[in-house]
């Protein structure tokens, strides 16, 4: 089970709106490498791991993925905060606003649906973790991107955390990778698969 | 909010000085702010750490090093919940509000949140 903490990881405190860079970063809401993939991703493949290690690991990590989804949306709720209807119009912010109004959904900066089909859960502890791995990299190129484009360093001093995480996670699975190779036939890694060859 | 927060914690906890090792910090002299600041500080340790004993479980200093967080982390808590309300559930009844303060302060993402 989970407990709320009624605090986020790193604190966000966004004073100037700005519907335009909003719909950027709720790609790290709703997007292929977003947090909440991320957190349905190590959150799916703990169950079968065999290795307590790696099981505390994804359990551990995957919960932080939360607290970073919580960080996002506080982003761009901030971002949206009162917006009128001309600055809606004028900043392009329109077309989610239809659906949406002004809540948090979880989307594409594109404005493509959140799906699960963005990661896999596959049984087996070297190909998972490898897919942790790129993960990882793929969520850290993308707040690179976003580093880009985002002038506020209201804004920015949350992503930068955001981008750090990513790197402190992959080191971690990098561990948990090495944990399992350590425990497989060295000259054959794939000979067995420990979530389900007895 | 400082950006170098955590940077200046790893000063602060006094890790490797020998400061203030097994004190839990004097909380009444912080303000909201700061004592909010503390817990954000030190939560963060326990996350960081705690990823990194997952992998490490035999390390005894890191260990050590999260006995004594978690217990600076459990007081700054509590000692919030007292005076400001609680930040976790299991710190609500410390609150001494006769209402149900859990939904009276600020949310996390809300102005004056944490």
């Amino acid at each position: 089970m989970w407990n709320y903490e009624k605090r986020l990881q790193y604190p966000v405190k966004i004073t100037q709106t700005n519907p335009k860079i909003a719909q950027i970063i709720i790609t790290q809401f709703g997007g292929p490498d977003g947090e909440l993939a991320a957190s349905m991703r190590y959150l799916s493949q703990r169950y079968t791991m065999p290795y307590k290690e790696v099981t505390g690991i994804l359990t551990d990590i995957g919960t932080e993925e939360l607290a970073h989804m919580e960080m996002i949306c506080a982003i761009v709720y901030q971002l949206t905060k009162d917006l009128t209807p001309e600055e809606i119009e004028r900043s392009g912010f329109a077309p989610y606003y239809v659906d949406h109004t002004l809540a948090l959904w979880p989307q594409a900066a594109s404005g493509t649906p959140w799906t699960a089909t963005v990661f896999q859960s596959k049984g087996d502890p070297i190909t998972d973790l490898h897919e942790d791995l790129a993960a990882e990299q793929k969520a850290r190129t993308t707040y690179d991107n976003i580093l880009r484009l985002v002038k506020d360093p209201e804004i920015c001093d949350p992503i930068r955390f955001l981008r750090q995480r990513e790197i402190v996670h992959y080191q971690r699975f990098g561990e948990s990778l090495r944990l399992v190779q350590d425990r497989l036939d060295s000259r054959n890694f794939y000979a067995f698969n420990p979530e389900f060859d007895k | 909010m400082n950006p170098n927060m955590y940077q200046n914690m790893n000063r602060n906890t006094g890790r490797n000085t020998g400061q203030n090792m097994g004190q839990v910090p004097d909380h009444s002299m912080m303000n909201r702010r700061q004592l909010m600041d503390h817990i954000n500080q030190v939560s963060f340790v326990i996350n960081e750490i705690t990823l990194y004993l997952d992998t490490h479980p035999c390390d005894t200093e890191a260990l050590e090093y999260f006995r004594e967080m978690s217990r600076h982390r459990s007081q700054a808590l509590k000692d919030y919940a007292e005076s400001y309300g609680p930040l976790t559930v299991d710190t609500a009844a410390d609150s001494c509000s006769d209402r149900w303060s859990w939904i009276n302060e600020p949310w996390p993402w809300q102005e004056g949140g944490c």
